[in-house]
């Protein structure tokens, strides 16, 4: 009875109810994961990284939502520039460790706003801190986690000699079948963990092929269904 | 080491192929990652194999590699020329006196001995052994004889004295064969050179050089009752030069001669009848050792012989023919032989080494004309010619081994005992004329010469060297002792009624003979060196006839050792599979 607006009923003579929802605060921060290993060498990860930072800054200008791109490396750092991502100035995958220690510097994140990580992920310990942070105060996070083709299906046969893009380690294994299944089972356990944690935390996770998605963009359904849904309070 | 088929090495290019594929299969490359901790955790449940997984993958190439190496060689049949795979051997040295003669200061010996350490230093050789060629062959015992050893050629040069008589090169030749078999090869050492080429896989190497000498090639000595006669020969050297000839009696002669190169001069002399040594010599040449002679005093055989006849009339030829051999003496104290007619002969003491001839004069005689067949080599029976003779004698043979029959008749028949020897005689000598023939004096002379040779000692007391010198042992000697006339003593080993006597070196030898009771004998014998061929020096060279081993008659004794390549491969074989295993077994 309370939420009937009582005033448009005397001058309309018809029942109106009055719906309320919180107010959501325009804005979007876009992290995106700046080690090396997002840029290795051979594969569109890089690229598809930089386009899905494109694509969620064009759709929040569009949106009339004010978009603020971070870069995560050693260090957490804001973009000041706000234009549009193609001026975006920075130099790219550059760092030679992972983000994660960037996330325990309490970023200023916009209350209520949008948050998306886009990273691959690649890198040991624990991601609770990262996900608390980036569900903390925010409407919607999604994490993005860019592979490349070779990352999920590595190439087999003979020996190799694995670099390791950002610290330069190389490791000699010999590559058969069965060692490449083995990697396999351990990419999905990693990426288990960090679905598992996002899920606890209502954070949205979603991996991507970027080799795939380059020649084929399309933005992964379960994102997007994500995006418009209506949050309610 | 050899190859029998060396082409099939060429195989080995099959290792290019096997070594590219590893090179390929097993390149590292490389490629960068996101990250490495997902690689590092993926081996983590595998790492306690993959060390032992990557060994076995290092080892495998070098593993297929040594395989292939093996099968190649091994289809190339390798061959492996060792110490032991080179041919044996065989020296035949020249052990005649001519090795002794000097030239320069240098006996051929010495020369030898230099020749063959050059040899055997570029040649090689499995083994060396040496046989001498003297009148027979004889297998030095050097022990372990190596020409790296020190005193090697010391120790061969003690064994190789050079006295013999002669060399029997071909007999020497035939044993080193038969030591060495047919892939031998045979070194004749001499101072000859060969007039035909030698056989395959022999090398004659002669060291002998031109020489002027002068030897005695014949020399004997007859004592008779009327006095000592000498007869010599002397050969000439190269040179016609005049040389003389001393002879030494108690007194000293000298015999001058002329004579041409390489002739033969022959000279009798009258020596004293009581010189029991007389020498003859010739002065000083290339070769000392045939300059010299001795000729000793033979001493007159005599044995005892007792008669036992019923029948005078057989008593008288037999005396008569017993005298005329001048070497028995009559009596019935312990005598040598028995000559009987009875059935129960005069009672002696027992002598096992008595020997008897029992004449049987039959009741019913027949004279027989002949054929008479007799047994040649029996010593009674020689010079015996019955042509013509009327032997009177019964109708049934003698007991023994008949040697002389007519008919199915044995008329003269020997028992041989193992000391004392029988025979058995029929005959009547009124019949017949068997007494008035000269087989009559001949026969008993047989007899008697046979007797005396049955007694202790030996037949002569001169003796050409290379001549075997026969001693019979009196019963009841306990040692008998050879003394040269330079160098030690030997004693000679019974064995058996007779031994040999050692004799080698030219010169008066004495023999002492021990009896068991303490008594001794002692007998001068000469040996002198008198052979015309060794002495001969006109004819020695230095040079080498035949063909020397080469390496492909050493490659037959190579031993193949392509089982042994074979067997390894097969061991590596099996190691792959084995470790191959191990491979799949980690991986899976």
């Amino acid at each position: 009875m309370r939420r009937i607006d009582w005033s448009a009923y005397a001058r309309s003579d018809r029942l109106i109810i009055k719906r309320f929802h919180e107010e959501v605060t325009p804005r979007v921060d876009v992290v995106l994961d700046n080690s090396a290993s997002m840029n290795l060498a051979d594969t569109d990860k890089a690229r598809v990284a930089l386009a899905f930072c494109s694509f969620l800054a064009g759709c929040a200008e569009n949106s009339g939502f004010r978009c603020s791109p971070w870069l995560a490396g050693t260090r957490l750092t804001r973009l000041v520039h706000h234009a549009l991502p193609s001026h975006w100035q920075a130099e790219w995958f550059t760092d030679t460790r992972s983000p994660d220690l960037a996330f325990q510097q309490q970023p200023a994140f916009a209350r209520g706003g949008l948050r998306f990580l886009v990273s691959d992920l690649m890198w040991q310990g624990d991601p609770t801190p990262i996900v608390r942070t980036l569900a903390r105060e925010a409407v919607t996070a999604v994490i993005v986690q860019v592979l490349a083709h070779r990352d999920m299906v590595p190439d087999h046969g003979g020996k190799w000699r694995l670099v390791d893009a950002e610290t330069g380690l190389a490791h000699e294994v010999a590559l058969d079948r069965d060692q490449v299944a083995r990697y396999q089972e351990a990419l999905q356990r990693h990426q288990h963990l960090w679905r598992d944690l996002a899920h606890r935390f209502g954070v949205l996770f979603v991996a991507v092929d970027a080799d795939q998605m380059w020649g084929n963009w399309q933005v992964p359904r379960e994102m997007v269904h994500s995006l418009l849904q209506v949050q309610t309070p | 080491m050899s190859f029998v088929f060396p082409w099939f090495l060429g195989s080995l290019v099959g290792l290019i192929p096997l070594v590219a594929c590893y090179f390929f299969v097993g390149r590292v490359k490389s490629q960068q990652v996101s990250n490495l901790f997902l690689w590092q955790q993926a081996e983590l449940v595998p790492r306690a194999g993959a060390k032992p997984k990557q060994f076995d993958r290092n080892v495998l190439l070098p593993l297929e590699i040594l395989i292939l190496i093996l099968l190649v060689l091994a289809a190339a049949r390798p061959q492996w020329l060792t110490r032991e795979a080179a041919p044996l051997l065989g020296v035949v040295l020249d052990d005649s006196f001519s090795m002794q003669a000097l030239h320069d200061g240098a006996d051929v010996r010495t020369r030898a001995l230099a020749g063959l350490r050059r040899q055997l230093q570029q040649e090689t050789f499995r083994d060396v052994y040496f046989v001498t060629a003297g009148p027979s062959p004889r297998l030095l015992d050097l022990g372990v004889w190596s020409p790296d050893q020190s005193d090697a050629f010391d120790r061969l040069a003690a064994e190789w004295s050079c006295k013999a008589s002669g060399a029997d090169l071909q007999e020497a030749q035939s044993l080193a064969r038969q030591i060495g078999g047919e892939q031998a090869h045979i070194w004749v050492v001499t101072d000859h050179g060969a007039t035909d080429a030698p056989p395959p896989g022999v090398q004659r190497l002669a060291f002998g050089l031109p020489a002027d000498n002068r030897a005695f090639v014949n020399a004997v000595r007859a004592d008779e009752s009327g006095g000592s006669e000498i007869l010599f020969e002397v050969m000439q050297g190269k040179s016609s030069q005049p040389f003389v000839v001393t002879c030494d009696d108690g007194r000293t002669q000298q015999y001058s001669f002329d004579a041409a190169p390489g002739e033969v001069v022959a000279h009798r002399v009258k020596v004293q009848p009581n010189a029991t040594r007389v020498t003859l010599t010739l002065a000083d040449d290339a070769l000392v050792a045939d300059n010299r002679v001795i000729l000793l005093r033979q001493p007159k055989p005599t044995i005892r012989v007792a008669l036992d006849l019923k029948q005078e009339d057989l008593e008288k030829p037999i005396r008569r023919a017993l005298t005329a051999t001048g070497m028995v003496r009559l009596s019935a104290d312990q005598p040598h032989l028995l000559i009987h007619d009875s059935d129960q002969p005069v009672k002696l003491p027992p002598d096992p080494s008595r020997w008897t001839l029992a004449i049987r004069q039959p009741k019913h005689t027949r004279v027989y004309q002949g054929p008479f067949i007799l047994n040649r080599r029996h010593p009674l029976t020689e010079g015996l010619v019955l042509r013509g003779a009327l032997w009177a004698a019964g109708t049934r043979s003698v007991p023994g081994r008949p040697l002389v029959t007519v008919g199915d008749v044995a008329l003269l028949a020997h028992e041989p005992g193992r000391q004392a020897q029988h025979f058995t005689l029929q005959c009547d000598p009124g019949s017949g004329n068997l007494a008035l023939s000269p087989n009559w004096p001949i026969l008993f002379d047989n007899l008697i010469r046979a007797c005396v040779a049955s007694l202790p000692g030996t037949d002569a007391v001169n003796y050409r060297a290379g001549q075997p010198v026969r001693w019979r042992p009196a019963p009841g000697t306990s040692a008998v002792t050879l003394v040269p006339e330079t160098g030690p003593a030997t004693v000679v080993p019974l064995s058996g009624d007779r031994l040999w006597l050692p004799l080698t070196t030219p010169g008066v030898h004495q023999v002492i003979v021990r009896a068991e009771d303490g008594s001794e004998t002692r007998t001068d014998l000469a040996l002198n060196l008198m052979q015309q061929e060794e002495s001969d020096l006109r004819g020695a060279e230095t040079g080498s006839w035949g063909d020397p081993p080469t390496p492909a008659s050493q490659d037959r004794h190579a031993t193949d050792v392509t089982p042994w390549f074979l067997a390894a491969a097969m061991i590596l074989m099996l190691g792959h599979l084995l470790l191959s295993r191990r491979a799949l077994a980690v991986a899976a």
